[in-house]
This record gives structure tokens, C-alpha cells and sequence, in this order.
């Protein structure tokens, strides 16, 4: 019997994922173990695996569709193999698959309770009102999905072919339309003004080309939005000097280099200062949840990775009991998962604080949004070589600015402040962070 | 009786015209008591002066292209001589044109219209006075007043030897030499009817082509067709007077030089018929009464459709704006889209048009493609030996809405009208080139130029340059 790929439960919060890609096509034969496609939760992007070796007979679950987990998603079986997308749960004795069509009607006709809808598809359904049972469904198991109802609004308001071609060039949705035309049909005006509402402040229509928002980007675009329209937020700014710390990077180089392989970098210092410093701040180290401000116990460092194809997170796990050839090591390791695309969901998960680098890029300072559900995250800006006042004298030292935004529900700005000024101190003497 | 709640009608339409009669026909649908008051007859310029009796003409100037043709074919018609018989040439017109208001007469009657004929007039109270006598109120006018024949103010304009296209339609001899001022729609049309009537024609043109506010293309192609048949064709072009001189009348130019000529038309535009005003202050542009597209004028529950608002001087439009202006009568709230109303110019081959020009479009659309079809390669044409002309489509490459669309050729007229409703219908030009057209037609080099906008033409070569 055939067996079900279900989207997975990755990671205890996960609750629905997105089908990026389908790696294989139905018919292919896959073995246990192989990528059969990729998902994304509002965490991270991951690939499903198969369990077992076969034939993948049906794909159910379509590219972009958001997917509560354990849902089935596809079948793997043997060549030739029936599926049975109907859970039933009833007699492991099939019927027939001419009866099983037949029953599959009736219960769309007998009654609207038994058609399967999303609760979306149903409240847009009632607002247009169209019958659900008028729909068909392209969900999973035939449930009614929003798209199917208004696909099916917009093939009732009908449209001229010229507004449906502008409406589709332009990304203008049509179900937000209105017609002007006869007996409501959508025109070439109908669909302008949209466009011009869009692009109501410039005269003209501004030019450009849209491209569809990946599901990466959906999810760095809800976190950061939750993150920074929830928390009340502000930033410290501090300027440090960087002569010493630089010095004992040289210093360690070659040391680092032999047993790693890996040069070390500021950010990987910084991570060892700020896992430690952490340890001494732990109103720092801290999130907000449901039940109270939540105090952690462990110092988990995140550190901001950029890539074209968007923005990793991952953690470097326990920073505050590693030593920096190990800090080294597992962040480079980290990094190349990222470009690889391969990190683990819990690779990217339990962060308690988060370090953002644009120094590489000349930034001298910048204003970070705090990741969630972080009650702090770092900026580090560039380091350049600048006149400083030491003992009445002007010397040129390298100095370095950091930022931190702190969320004001879980930090206050002292608590925030001591944080920063002991961190400088760190960073202006590391000899301090062998204590 | 003209004061207070008790109106005598829902609608007062004056002016028994294309816009008016329809007015009055779409208002007594609508349930509304209706009265329409006419100065001469109904039907208007268009049946009585205008459209149909210059159509009737227009058969009878190809009816003789026809003979001189036959030949051609193989047709021997042994005494090719033939002659008019003026008096029969205008009883026939007249029995068209009685025929056509007397069936507007026959609608009216039918949808229990009161018909007042006499010279309408409007009151401060918007009641209306018809001859000075009798006097009618309503809850709503429509004044669908139509247009006029302009005299331009040139020096011995009032010689009786000067004829509009009111008096020429009557003219029982064809004049040997006629000179026309004004190579506009009526202007063009007249010179091929007298031009086939056996009449020497100049036309003489003030803009620097003959129907100037047509496509470029159609002004050039027509502009040679016509000096084919002989007919002079003088632009930019100004007549300062005209004089009577012993053998006829002499048109001068301002430099002093002059065109001799039995007759002279004037055939330099219309404007709005504004005799029935009356009493009433409208805004008004450049002598035509202002309004928007509900049809309404600046005084309320006055509507104005038609020609008396200078908006679109064509039959057909006026049937939009009459019907449109009932209906806002009547309660409804619609609007006039004039748009895609085609133009028709009867020459021979004939004009249609709908959209706007390749120039109009250049300046409102960042990317046009043209696209072009010549009747000489179209097999219809060919057989019937109507080759002369093309189709010329204008669309906008970004999203394929045809732009325009100028036909000159056989059956132009009625081919625009499938333009016409494609593009109110929104149809793009790919739509359009993958529609199956009937064959052998002339409407099939429509379809063709769609394609061949596309650069994708069946029955056209292969481009040598790529459209990109």
C-alpha cells in the first residue's frame, strides 16, 4: 500500500509550512532518503526526505501552498499502485473506485457541511456570495481553497480579454475590482484606475516589473514585521577601540589557523566577548513570553548571514563554554550550510541574542531589528583607524561602533547600558575574557 | 398650467433629429409621457439634408463607375452614352428620404409621442413655447436643437449662385465647373457625387490636406484617388471673395489669383442650431451648448444630445447621446461613451475610421505598432476590381488594445463596425488575428493588419526587419 508524505513537524512551534519546490515529478522513482522537495516554516527552509523507496505516485500538496503539518502531501508506493488520498479510517477493504467517485459526489451535494473549505475560502465565499458547492476545490482532498472561490469571483465579474491581459501583466488581482461595464464587466478603466490608485502619488504610472515574493522572503517579512510592530525598541550606541582586540587577533592567527583551518574574524571574537558578557548580564539574555520574562539559562548566539537568496540565522549553541578555535570552526560550518542551503531547522532555533555584522561594507552604524523572540540583537559597524583623545593626546587608534537595540518590555535602558559599557571594556582590554 | 407640481409631460424633446426622435423613442420606453416639437420634419439633418440623401446620390456616382468599368470586364454595352435625368435623380432622393421620416413619424406614433411642429422656444421657467402660441411644460427638455450649415464671413457669400449642402441636394442642373470650399466629409463627398454627374470640381482646402482631421495615410491615399478622376485639389488654401463675373463666378484667393466655376459649395462645417434658446442663459463653448457626458447642461434638467453640442457631429453618436440623455430623464444616472464611434466618409472606395490617428496615438502611448493591410492583395477586392486602399490598425504594443483602426476601401463602412465593437468589446489585436473571417471578404484584411501589427500576417511577406 501506498505510503503518505506528510509535511513535516519541524521543530515544536511549527505549525503549517510552505511548499517551496517539488525536487521530483509524480512517476519519478525515489529512493529512502532522497530530497523529494523543499518546505519552509517561519523559521527556516528544509528539505523532506523520503522514507521509503518507490515510485512517488501523486504529489497532492502544490508549490506555495501553506500546509498545516502532518497533512499528507504525496504518495510513495509501487509502480502502478492506487493511491488512497481519502483517509477514511473505515473498512481496510477499498470499494471500488467508481463507488469511492460516486460517494465523493454525493457528499459535495448532499449537504454544504460536508464540502471541504478553508475557513478563508468559506468567509470570502459568504461575502461574494457564491456556493461552496458551486467550487471545485484545489486544495488537498478537493478542500476549497481562498484562490478557488475567487478565481471563481472573477470568472463571474467577468472581464474584457484587454482587462484581463493588462490585470495579469500588471499583478493587478481582479476580485478587488469593480466593473463598470455591462452587467458589471471588468474593463481597461477599471483595471487603470486600480493601477492608478497604486501609484496615485506619482502622475504617471512608475515603470518597473513585479517579482513574486519568495517564501523566504514572506518569512524574513512577517518576522521582521511582527518583531519590530511589537516591540518598543531603542538603540545604544557606543564607540569602541579596537587596538587590542585587533592585536590578539593577529596575535592568535596562525595558532587558530593550524588547528582550525579557519582565520578568525572580529565577528567570531565578538560572539566569544558577547556569550560572555551575556553571562554576566543575564536581564540581557532574555525573552518575552506568554507566561513572564523568560531568563535564559544557556547563551545562544545567532549570528545574521547574508545571502542573494535572503537572510540565514543561524546559532552557534552554548557560546559562553567555547573557546574561540571553537567558535571558529562551528561558525564557518554554519555559514557554509547556509550557502548550501542545507542548515537544520535546530541549527537555526534557540538563539537567545544576535549579532548583525555590516561592518565588511563600511556601515559605521546602523539601527538592527531585534530577532525574535530575542530581547536584543547587536550592530556592529566598520573599523577605521580615527583620532582619539588619550591622556590629553591625540592619537589614531582603530575604533569600532556598536549598536544595540534592546526591546524596551524586557530591558530597561541602564540594565541595557552596563551590558554595553562592559562589552567595550572587554573588547578595549581582552585579556579580560580569559576571567 | 405651466407652473407648479402639474407638468403636462415627463419629457419635452425639442428637436425631431436622430438625437431627438431617439430621446423621445427611449423616454416613452422608459414609461415617461413624451412630447417632441419639430420646425420642419423629423428625421433631421441626417434624413432630410445630410446622410441618406447624400448616400442615395453616392449609389448613382458608383452606379456610373460601374458603366465606365463594365468594359473593362469584358462587358460590351454597345451605346455607352448615358444621361441624367435630373428631375428623376431627385424624385428618387425625395421618395428615400419620405420614406425613412415617414417612418419616423410612424415610431413616434406608435409610442404615443405628441408631435408639435413649429419653432420651439424656452421659457425662464423651462416650459417651452412653440410658435409664439401654445405653450407646454415639462419635468425634464431635452433640447436636441441640431446644427446648421456655417457661412464663413467671406465677401459675396450671399450670391444665390452659392449653394450649402441644404440646396445643392435640389440642384436640378449639374453644374459644368463647381468649385468646393472646404474639403471635409461633406466637401469630398460631394465632389465624387458631381464629379460623377459629369462636373469639372476643385476643391479647395484651408489645412494643407483634405480631411484634415483624419489619419495622415487615409488624407494622401484619398488625395490621389480623387485627382485620378480629375478632380483639382488646392490646399492651404484661402478664398478671401467671391465675385460674379460674366461667365460665372470667380473665387480669388488673397495673392489676387482666382478659380472660375459655374457654382461654388460651401462645405466648411456646421454649427449648433441654437434658435430655440429662448429665454435661457446655457454655458456655452465656441456657440455649442456645454455638457458633460450624462448629457446634462448647466441649467438643471435641461439635457442637450446631438450635434447642438458639438461633441461628435455624426448621426450615430446622436443616437447614443439621445438615448443616453432619456435615460438621465428619466431617473437613470448613465453616461455617453463616444469613443468608438466610427466616422464613415462615403467616397468611392469609402472611409471608415474609429479610435484615434497614428499621430494621436504616438503622443498618448509610449509604444505603438501599426499594422497594414492594402486591398490589393485581398482576394474580395481583386475579383470585384475594388483595389484601391487598406487597412490601417494602430495598437499599443504593451498590452495589444487597438488603438485605431482607418479603413479606405471597399465597404470601409461597414467593416468599421467590426472594429468598432471589438474595441468597445476590448478585444486585443492577438484576439483579433486568430478570429475566423468569412473568405473571399473585404473584412478579412482587417483581421490581416491586426496580425500584421503583430508581425505575424498570413498573407502578407515575411518581414525583412524584424519587429521588435
Amino acid at each position: 500500500m501506498a505510503v503518505e508524505v506528510i509535511m513535516p513537524k519541524a521543530g515544536m512551534a511549527m505549525e503549517e509550512g510552505t511548499i517551496v519546490k517539488w525536487y521530483k515529478k509524480e512517476g519519478d522513482q525515489v529512493e529512502a532518503g532522497e530530497a523529494l522537495l523543499e518546505i519552509i516554516t517561519d523559521k527556516v527552509n528544509m528539505e523532506v526526505e523520503a522514507e521509503v523507496s518507490g515510485v512517488l505516485l501523486k504529489i497532492v500538496g502544490k508549490e506555495g501552498q501553506v500546509l498545516p503539518v502532518f497533512t499528507p502531501i504525496a504518495y510513495i508506493g509501487k509502480e502502478g499502485e492506487e493511491v488512497e488520498t481519502e483517509t477514511t479510517g473505515k473498512n481496510p477493504e477499498q470499494p471500488e473506485k467508481k463507488e469511492k467517485e460516486e460517494l465523493k459526489k454525493e457528499n459535495v451535494s448532499v449537504s454544504e457541511k460536508k464540502v471541504r473549505a478553508t475557513p478563508a475560502a468559506r468567509k470570502t465565499a459568504k461575502e461574494s456570495d457564491l456556493e461552496l458547492r458551486d467550487i471545485k476545490g484545489s486544495g488537498p482532498k478537493g478542500r476549497i481553497q481562498k484562490k478557488d472561490v475567487l478565481s471563481l469571483r472573477t470568472s463571474v465579474n467577468k472581464m474584457t480579454p484587454l482587462a484581463e491581459k493588462i490585470a495579469a501583466l500588471e499583478g493587478v488581482d481582479p476580485a478587488l475590482l469593480e466593473g463598470s461595464g455591462y452587467d458589471g464587466k471588468i474593463t481597461k478603466e477599471d483595471v487603470m484606475k486600480q493601477i492608478g490608485q497604486r501609484t496615485k502619488e506619482k502622475g504617471k504610472p512608475v515603470k518597473g516589473k513585479i517579482v513574486p515574493l519568495t517564501p523566504m522572503r514572506k518569512t524574513i517579512g512577517k518576522r521582521m514585521s511582527d518583531s519590530f510592530f511589537t516591540a518598543p525598541t531603542f538603540t545604544l550606541n557606543i564607540e569602541v577601540d579596537m587596538r587590542k582586540t585587533k592585536e590578539m587577533k593577529n596575535t592568535l592567527k596562525a595558532a587558530i589557523e593550524e588547528e582550525t583551518g579557519f582565520t578568525p574574524t572580529i565577528t567570531d571574537i565578538l560572539v566569544m566577548a558577547c556569550a560572555k558578557n551575556l553571562k554576566k548580564h543575564p536581564a540581557v539574555n532574555t525573552a518575552i513570553t506568554e507566561e513572564g520574562l523568560l531568563i535564559y539559562d544557556d547563551v545562544n548566539i545567532a549570528f545574521a548571514v547574508g545571502l542573494e537568496e535572503g537572510l540565514f540565522v543561524p546559532v552557534i549553541k552554548n557560546a559562553d563554554k567555547l573557546t574561540l578555535s571553537e567558535i571558529v570552526t562551528i561558525s564557518r560550518e554554519l555559514v557554509s550550510k547556509a550557502e548550501h542551503m542545507s542548515l537544520r531547522p535546530d541549527e537555526q532555533e534557540g538563539s537567545t541574542f544576535t549579532i548583525s555584522n555590516l561592518g565588511m561594507y563600511g556601515i559605521s552604524h546602523f539601527n538592527p531589528i531585534i530577532n525574535p523572540p530575542n530581547s536584543a540583537i547587536l550592530g556592529v559597524g566598520a573599523i577605521t583607524d580615527r583620532p582619539i583623545v588619550r591622556k590629553g593626546e591625540i592619537r589614531i587608534n582603530p575604533m569600532m561602533n556598536l549598536s544595540m537595540t534592546i526591546d524596551h518590555r524586557a530591558i530597561d535602558g541602564a540594565p541595557g547600558a552596563r551590558f554595553m559599557q562592559n562589552l567595550k571594556e572587554l573588547l578595549e582590554d581582552p585579556i579580560k575574557l580569559l576571567t | 398650467m405651466t407652473t407648479g407640481m402639474n407638468k403636462d409631460y415627463d419629457v419635452i424633446v425639442i428637436g425631431g433629429g436622430p438625437a431627438g426622435y431617439a430621446a423621445a423613442i427611449k423616454a416613452s420606453q422608459m414609461g415617461g409621457k413624451v412630447a417632441l416639437i419639430e420646425k420642419y420634419k423629423v428625421g433631421g439633418t441626417c434624413l432630410n439634408r445630410g446622410c441618406i440623401p447624400t448616400k442615395t446620390y453616392i449609389r448613382n456616382a458608383e452606379m456610373i463607375g460601374i458603366l465606365e468599368r463594365a468594359e473593362n470586364r469584358g462587358i460590351m454595352i454597345n451605346d455607352p452614352d448615358f444621361n441624367l435625368d435630373m428631375a428623376k435623380i431627385i424624385q428618387y432622393k425625395n421618395n428615400v428620404v419620405n420614406t425613412l421620416t415617414d417612418g419616423v413619424s410612424g415610431l413616434l406614433k406608435s409610442y404615443g409621442i405628441t408631435v408639435y411642429i413649429g419653432q420651439g422656444r424656452l421659457k425662464k421657467d423651462k416650459s417651452v413655447e412653440i410658435d409664439g402660441k401654445d405653450i407646454i411644460s415639462g419635468k425634464a427638455v431635452i433640447y436636441a436643437g441640431g446644427s446648421k450649415v456655417s457661412r464663413l464671413p467671406i465677401k459675396g457669400i450671399e450670391n444665390p449662385l452659392i449653394m450649402t449642402s441644404d440646396e445643392i441636394l435640389d440642384l436640378a442642373e449639374v453644374p459644368k465647373y463647381l468649385t468646393i470650399i472646404g474639403g471635409g466629409v461633406i466637401g469630398v463627398e460631394m465632389a465624387e457625387i458631381f464629379s460623377a454627374y459629369g462636373s469639372r470640381i476643385t476643391i479647395i482646402e484651408l489645412c494643407d490636406r483634405i480631411l484634415p482631421q483624419m489619419d495622415k495615410e487615409i488624407s494622401e491615399v484619398l488625395t490621389k484617388i480623387l485627382k485620378t478622376k480629375g478632380i483639382r485639389i488646392l490646399t492651404g488654401a484661402r478664398i478671401d471673395k467671391i465675385k460674379e463675373e460674366k461667365r460665372g463666378l470667380k473665387c480669388f484667393f488673397s495673392d489676387g489669383s482666382g478659380v472660375e466655376c459655374d457654382r461654388v459649395l460651401i462645405s466648411t462645417g456646421r454649427i449648433p442650431d441654437l434658435s430655440a434658446v429662448g429665454e435661457l442663459d446655457f454655458k456655452t463653448d465656441k456657440g455649442r451648448i456645454q455638457v458633460d457626458a450624462y448629457m446634462k447642461t448647466s441649467i438643471e434638467d435641461i439635457y442637450a444630445p446631438g450635434d447642438i453640442n458639438g461633441k461628435n457631429m455624426l448621426a450615430h453618436a446622436a443616437f447614443k447621446m439621445g438615448e443616453t440623455a432619456a435615460q438621465n430623464a428619466m431617473g437613470e444616472n448613465v453616461k455617453s461613451n463616444l469613443r468608438f464611434a466610427p466616422g464613415c466618409v462615403y467616397t468611392i472606395p469609402e472611409i471608415g475610421t474609429v479610435g484615434l490617428t497614428e499621430e494621436e496615438a504616438k503622443k498618448k502611448y509610449d509604444d505603438i505598432c501599426t499594422g497594414r493591410f492594402n486591398f490589393i492583395a485581398n482576394g474580395r477586392a481583386l475579383s470585384s476590381g475594388e483595389t484601391k486602399g487598406f487597412v490601417k490598425v494602430i495598437g499599443d504594443r504593451k498590452y495589444g488594445e487597438i488603438l485605431g483602426v482607418h479603413i479606405l476601401g471597399p465597404q470601409a463602412a461597414e467593416i468599421i463596425n467590426e472594429a468598432s465593437v471589438l474595441m468597445s468589446s476590448e478585444v486585443t489585436l492577438e484576439e483579433v488575428s486568430s478570429f475566423i473571417h468569412g473568405h473571399p471578404t473585404y473584412s478579412e484584411s482587417f483581421m490581416e493588419a491586426c496580425a500584421d501589427a503583430l508581425g505575424r500576417s498570413i498573407h502578407l511577406p515575411k518581414k525583412l526587419i524584424k519587429r521588435s
